[in-house]
């Protein structure tokens, strides 16, 4: 969506299998003679490693309290005394044992580039599970620096964690980060003096014998040896081929001469050593409670079916609240305060004629460009974003994914699919490119083809709100059911139609909840405003132009006539409608926008209102998730699902309309 | 199939129709469908197992000791597999009785502490183990299904379909040894580990087997085996957090 299409330019989409090495990563800068080191920010997902990137680079990218919120790589320049430093922030990993595709960006990232420093984020919360990841850092024998986030959560639940002796056990610097952002003038002083650590985990005799023959039958110029005998070790599938042209038999009999299974030697050794470290590093005083942490409870009632409906429903009625009454008037205050003064003044001072037209006419570039983005637009997206980051910033979005899940796995969606599926309401290119991290190729398909269907996105389902809001709240009620009885009529369909493949399991860990950071909310709504309006502008502009030229060249005219029996006859719109339908292609907040206008002026009644709605959201789709779309599956199915939502759209919105006006007596609308 | 199973196999028969009422040649010819041959049931009251008063069978003393031994083991091979192995019990437990000595179905009966019925809810007939420890009735490992709302439990084993599987649940911390604690068993299992909320489903929390550490030892316990999950009425929906039950 709009707000992330200004973060994807910046994006580096790195091959999982890259053939060469990316020039921007190790080619020679026009700008600087010297070598400029790299720094790989890695860690555990929802660790803060945008966070901490954020904090070093003094840039901004998204942050929420959820794992998968970075889903490819992104770097960014620092000096640093002087020296130039390329930060990259990368996806979550686990291991370098890969269990999904967006870890093998990161793996492929670190073998390919070979970062100078390895910068790990440590969620203090999960210590174990970090420490896995240190031990397979550690033998990269690149120099690495520990970075403690979230210890002060971890102190309040009586554990403390003694960051000096894990540094001296580790062999590596250990900063503490009690708070977003804080430790980070110590790190920068510690890039520079960063040296390898000492390699501490001896994997036993039989192992590193096995080790080192796997080493010796490596290509002589291979990155970390050791690291990639260990996963050939470990039979990684997605290692295998690249690397041992066609010595993968050699590995066999070195894995089968083993007394056990390799994965689960491995596997045991490095819980011993993670264990030893972890019980000399820290120490558990029992905190006494007299009932279990309010978060705690929080969340239990949030994925709770008897309590986290009505909590859903307390959500979207403080939402719907919050866009309608608070942004509607701050938007008609701002038509009143700026357009109409201005829509006035240009009036009276031009002549009635072309030059008036072009900037104040039903095309305008001041009324359907600017005032529309921003007196119209803007005001509602600026409340949506502040009150649904707030959400973010609490964690609230995967628990309700565990409440819908009975409810998505009836839709095929059985795995870890339905986090990309929720997050769909957020950002649909977002959600759309997250759902790589799925297996199952049906899986993809289906939540992908679902984002893009009836989920509106944050911008959407904002606009759709305000429009429906000046009907009445059974209006907004009416509309998103109807949203939703075609989205599980599409996932029902859908899981008929596409034969099963492999079915995946369920596993997802859930951010702890969190009491929301305003500062941090404020920062994130902003950011995404400012992206939105320097995309969006000039978008609405060139749109507004285009509409105008159409209109004086009659095209618009041509057309009205050719659409006005499907527009009034099947979907039952005023002929204006198609207007809007023609904005949406350029930008659906346009088109929203325009609606909005209409609503407000009376020129549409209330099913109309839903009618509209459900248009807009299904079948306006964002060039950047259409984008997605393409990048995440075959060009053929993405083409395929695109004309099955343009299709479905039409027909759905068509037969909504006519079950309205048959029981809109009866349904009191 | 040599005599020795044929045998074996009239004496388990015999068994089940003791179970279910009187046990008769003619019960027993319709329970074996036509398999049963004469002199198989006449060697066996040649051998004194089996007591036959016309078309009525009775047990003698040595044929009843038998014929438990076996009802026994194979039943307790069913809990096994379907316990801890989690896997379809009906192939492999049918060959379970003929090869297990007393003493290791004995510790197997012990580590599933004592289990007293068998999947399909026939009794297990007690072994010398269960009468030393008659005060142990419950379980010891148990599927993390199996574990109340607000229950800590030590993890006993991780059967993993795969190596993936393997290494997802133990880097989430989900190996032998460590402490899980269920919060919420519908509409996904949620537990916590290692600091951290993780959800999944309930294929996963069943090839998940913890030890149930400090359960009272109480008298009555009905087995709580084969919950039905996800099919609870909405008045038993809770909340959890302290615990229900016990």
């Amino acid at each position: 969506m709009m707000r992330e299409e200004a973060r994807v330019p910046r994006l580096t989409q790195l091959d999982p299998h890259p053939v060469g090495r990316d020039p921007r990563f190790t080619g020679p800068d026009p700008h600087l003679t010297e070598h400029v080191k790299c720094i790989a920010v890695v860690g555990l997902p929802n660790s803060g490693k945008s966070q901490l990137c954020n904090s070093l680079t003094g840039t901004y990218a998204l942050v929420s309290n959820y794992p998968q919120t970075t889903v490819a790589v992104s770097t960014h320049r620092i000096t640093v005394e002087g020296k130039a430093w390329e930060v990259t922030d990368t996806p979550g990993l686990h291991g370098l044992f890969i269990q999904s595709e967006e870890e093998l960006v990161v793996r492929a990232l670190l073998f390919e580039h070979r970062p100078d420093v390895i910068v790990q984020c440590v969620d203090a919360n999960r210590f174990r599970e970090s420490l896995l990841l240190t031990a397979d850092l550690l033998g990269l024998g690149v120099p690495l620096v520990l970075v403690l986030t979230a210890v002060g959560e971890t102190a309040r639940r009586g554990i403390q964690l003694d960051t000096s002796s894990l540094g001296r056990l580790l062999g590596v610097p250990v900063i503490a980060s009690p708070s977003p952002g804080a430790g980070v003038p110590e790190l920068r002083r510690l890039l520079l003096g960063a040296i390898p650590a000492p390699r501490p985990l001896e994997y036993g005799d039989a192992l590193e014998g096995a080790v080192n023959k796997i080493q010796q039958l490596l290509p002589p110029v291979s990155p970390f040896p050791r690291a990639s005998a260990l996963l050939l070790l470990e039979n990684d599938p997605s290692f295998t081929g690249a690397t041992m042209n066609g010595r993968s038999a050699h590995v066999e009999e070195i894995r089968s001469g083993l007394a056990g299974t390799a994965p689960r030697m491995i596997a045991d050794r490095r819980t011993e050593w993670v264990d030893e470290v972890a019980t000399q590093v820290s120490r558990n005083t029992p905190v006494v409670r007299a009932g279990p942490r309010f978060s705690e409870t929080f969340a239990r009632m949030c994925r709770h079916p008897l309590y986290g409906l009505p909590l859903l429903a307390l959500f979207l009625g403080l939402l719907y609240v919050m866009v309608v009454y608070v942004a509607g008037a701050l938007s008609l205050f701002l038509t009143m305060a700026v357009t109409d003064p201005v829509v006035r003044a240009v009036g009276i001072l031009l002549p009635q004629g072309f030059w008036k037209d072009l900037l104040i006419g039903s095309h305008g570039l001041l009324t359907l460009g600017l005032f529309n983005s921003l007196t119209t637009v803007l005001p509602i997206l600026s409340v949506f974003f502040l009150f649904f980051g707030l959400l973010e910033d609490v964690g609230y979005l995967p628990n309700l994914a565990i409440l819908t899940r009975r409810v998505s796995a009836k839709l095929g969606i059985t795995g870890n699919a339905v986090i990309p599926l929720v997050l769909g309401f957020g950002c649909k290119t977002m959600a759309t490119m997250t759902a790589r991290t799925l297996q199952s190729r049906k899986e993809k398909i289906i939540v992908i083809a679902l984002i893009a269907f009836a989920i509106p996105c944050s911008a959407q389902m904002g606009l759709s709100i305000a429009i429906l809001g000046a009907h009445g709240l059974r209006y907004f009620i009416a509309a998103f059911g109807f949203l939703a009885v075609a989205e599980v009529g599409a996932g029902l369909l859908l899981n008929r139609l596409i034969p099963a493949d492999s079915e995946g399991q369920f596993i997802q860990e859930l951010p702890p909840i969190r009491v929301p950071r305003f500062a941090a909310v404020a920062r994130k709504t902003g950011y995404r405003l400012l992206w939105f309006l320097r995309e969006a502008i000039p978008i609405f502009l060139v749109a507004a132009l285009a509409m105008f030229a159409i209109e004086r060249l009659g095209v618009l005219a041509l057309l009205k006539t050719a659409l006005k029996p499907f527009i009034t006859g099947w979907l039952g719109l005023p002929l204006d409608m198609v207007d809007a339908l023609l904005l949406t292609f350029a930008r659906s907040e346009a088109a929203a926008g325009l609606i909005l206008k209409m609503s407000r002026e009376g020129a549409l009644n209330g099913v109309q209102a839903i009618v509209a709605v459900i248009l807009i959201t299904t079948f306006a789709q964002c060039f950047a998730n259409i984008a997605a779309m393409f990048r995440e599956v075959r060009a053929r199915a993405a083409l395929l699902i695109m004309v099955s939502i343009y299709a479905a759209s039409l027909l759905y919105t068509g037969a909504v309309r006519a079950a309205l006006t048959a029981a809109a007596g009866a349904l009191g609308l | 199939m040599n005599r020795i199973t044929d045998r074996d196999e009239l004496l388990e028969r015999l068994w089940q129709l003791g179970e279910r009422g009187a046990a008769t040649v003619e019960l027993l010819r319709e329970s074996l469908k036509g398999r049963l041959s004469g002199d198989e049931l006449d060697r066996l009251q040649e051998d004194g197992m089996v007591r036959r008063d016309a078309e009525a069978l009775s047990f003698t003393a040595r044929g009843a000791a038998r014929a438990e031994r076996l009802i026994r083991t194979h039943r307790i091979g069913e809990r096994l597999i379907h316990d801890v192995l989690g896997r379809e019990f009906e192939s492999a437990a049918c060959e379970f009785e003929h090869i297990l000595a007393t003493e290791i179905v004995d510790g197997i009966c012990t580590l599933l502490g004592h289990p007293r019925e068998c999947p399909h809810g026939f009794a297990i007939p007690q072994g010398e183990c269960c009468r030393v420890s008659a005060r142990w009735v419950q379980k010891i490992v148990v599927p993390l299904t199996e574990l109340q709302i607000g229950q800590t439990a030590k993890v006993a084993w991780v059967y993993t379909r795969s190596d993936q599987q393997l290494h997802r649940l133990t880097s989430l911390q989900i190996r032998p040894g460590s402490i899980v604690k269920l919060h919420q068993d519908y509409p996904s299992y949620v537990i916590e580990c290692d600091g951290a909320s993780i959800a999944m489903d309930a294929e996963v929390a069943r090839s998940i087997n913890v030890w149930l550490e400090g359960a009272a030892p109480t008298e009555e316990s009905p087995p709580r085996h084969a919950r039905p999950n996800f099919t609870k009425p909405w008045w038993r929906w809770r909340l959890g957090g302290r615990g229900r039950g016990n």
